[in-house]
């Protein structure tokens, strides 16, 4: 009976939320999390270098044409 | 349009037609039959996905009427919740989407798929070891976690099928004909190779502690991001064009919203531990990719709202496309939502809420049942050529769209209403009255949903074994003729 007067009780913290406010910091930011840093920045470029170069060697060139052609499948 | 039409004659799909020396030697013959693997994997999806929302009803009266089915073990709220999910993610949606995928690697690529023997025996291997699974749960043996509650050795018989179709699927992709990949076989590739890495980590690995909570929420949240979500995907990206009679508005824009979607997606799990006891650079990547899932996001919203722009015509008479857009609408409105819900603040008030019930199921019915179901009407009648009743599919249409708002709704405002009490400072216990009518309301439009989808059964069932003789479909039938795809 105890135990469930406690959890109808509302709960009264009055604790001050925490601030997250930067995208690879702790806390209020000023720590950076540099595990984080260290994957997510050569990741983006090799994907950018990744991207160039597929560009150059003609990956992207008429892209648009299997799309036109996706039409003609016979189902 | 410009087009270079390619070889589009079912003999290039035959599975006796060359197989360009590729070693083919899992083939028995009387399962040999175009097409026999996808209808196995489609109609048991279909059988599942009435079971699911089944128990789904069952479970949702028990919330308001707690005394409904009492005192039989197998049949307690603890029991059928995990039956109900694991249903739902590894028969309905995985079975049914894998149907639609067997469907459209071997149109796609031009190439016989490389062994029907093989996707007709994995179709059942996964059928059979889902319902041992399913039964072991209901007699109460369960890992205990969410997603991967199914225990051994069921569970380590998925990740296993998994990779004889994916070797089956990927095969055949390989020794292509058509050099060119169309988007949908992006998707299927981010499916079906990513797969047994995160189903290993999440339900063979041993984890302690809150690592175990991290590694769970990473297996899950790639469960729905990369597997379901990218077949889903694949297979709007095959009708919907198809279904306009339109090329897909961008190809290029499509290119974007894969590659941010394979990059980011795995990133999200940890959104669900926000404010957990787990490190904050785990939140703060989890935070990240959630919002940087806006692009992929944006990119599919522009892709198909271009594509599907003008077409209010077809939208009148093509249920099937119907069925498109609103599996469509409800992609954008989960991953916006999704994005959102993993903003700090706003988790903290709605995390635990309704709310997140709401999200989850706008995605899995709004867009996994839709979508479905849209291939479904598709495949009947611009690969079998045959009309369904029209009466019957409408009524499948407005039970489906109204039951899901309801459901949405329902569960929306009440985890808002929730969040405020709690953050007022009410308790859990505290806001429970305020719950019942839209329990209610719940049980209400999951039985509108299960009621469609008993409808879209009888219609299939009734399509299927009576087709009409004469070319013309059933009495009410309004079959739509493959060149009235007209774009208006």
């Amino acid at each position: 009976m105890m135990i469930f007067q406690l959890m109808t009780e509302p709960m009264k913290s009055m604790a001050e939320p925490m601030v997250h406010g930067s995208w690879f910091g702790v806390g209020d930011g000023t720590i950076v999390v540099w595990s984080l840093v260290g994957v997510i920045v050569p990741v983006g470029l090799v994907s950018i270098v990744a991207f160039i170069w597929a560009g150059k060697t003609g990956h992207f060139k008429n892209i648009q044409e299997i799309a036109d052609r996706q039409l003609d499948i016979e189902d | 349009m410009t087009t270079s039409p390619v070889s589009t004659s079912t003999s290039a799909l035959s599975p006796s037609d060359d197989r360009l020396n590729f070693p083919q030697t899992i083939a028995f013959p009387a399962l040999e039959r175009r097409d026999y693997a996808m209808q196995t994997w489609l109609f048991s999806g279909v059988f599942w996905m009435v079971v699911a929302a089944s128990i789904g009803v069952i479970e949702a009266v028990k919330l308001f009427h707690p005394e409904f089915l009492q005192g039989i073990p197998a049949l307690a709220y603890g029991r059928l919740r995990p039956v109900h999910v694991n249903i739902g993610i590894f028969g309905f949606m995985s079975m049914g989407y894998l149907g639609a995928a067997f469907y459209m690697v071997p149109r796609l690529t031009q190439t016989a798929l490389y062994s029907e023997t093989l996707g007709v025996l994995t179709a059942w291997a996964w059928n059979l070891n889902l319902t041992g699974g399913v039964l072991a749960i209901l007699m109460g043996f369960s890992k205990g976690k969410e997603y991967e509650e199914m225990p051994f050795p069921f569970d380590m018989m998925v990740g296993l099928l998994e990779i004889a179709i994916a070797g089956n699927l990927f095969s055949t992709i390989t020794v292509r004909k058509e050099p060119r990949l169309y988007v949908s076989l992006w998707y299927i590739l981010l499916a079906i190779i990513p797969f047994p890495i995160y189903y290993t980590l999440g339900n063979v690995m041993k984890f302690r502690g809150i690592e175990d909570a991290i590694v769970n929420w990473f297996y899950s949240h790639n469960l729905f991001g990369l597997w379901l979500t990218s077949l889903g995907l694949a297979t709007l990206y095959y009708i919907v064009p198809k279904q306009l009679n339109k090329p897909l508005y961008s190809h290029a824009i499509s290119f974007l919203g894969f590659w941010t979607l394979a990059a980011f997606y795995p990133w999200n799990g940890g959104h669900h531990v926000i404010w957990g006891p787990v490190p904050m650079w785990v939140m703060s990547a989890s935070v990240t990719a959630s919002i940087a899932m806006l692009i992929p996001t944006i990119a599919t919203m522009v892709n198909f709202g271009g594509t599907a722009l003008g077409t209010q015509g077809v939208m009148k008479r093509d249920i099937s496309y119907r069925f498109s857009i609103l599996a469509y609408l409800s992609y954008v409105g989960t991953s916006l939502w999704g994005s959102t819900l993993a903003i700090m603040d706003l988790n903290a008030k709605l995390h635990f809420t309704s709310t997140t019930i709401a999200h989850v199921h706008l995605g899995f019915v709004g867009f996994g049942l839709a979508g479905l179901v849209a291939f479904v009407y598709f495949y009947l009648e611009r690969s079998l050529k045959l009309g369904y009743s029209r009466t019957l599919a409408e009524w499948h249409f407005w039970l489906t769209t109204i039951g899901i708002i309801g459901y949405v709704t329902s569960m929306g405002w009440l985890g808002w209403l929730e969040g405020s009490e709690w953050a007022a400072g009410n308790s859990v216990q505290g806001v429970l009255e305020l719950r019942y009518w839209y329990n209610v309301a719940r049980a209400g439009s999951g039985g509108l949903l299960l009621i469609g989808q008993l409808i879209l059964v009888w219609n299939i069932w009734k399509t299927m074994t009576s087709p009409p003789s004469d070319g013309a479909g059933l009495d009410d039938l309004k079959s739509v003729s493959l060149n009235e795809g007209v774009v208006l």
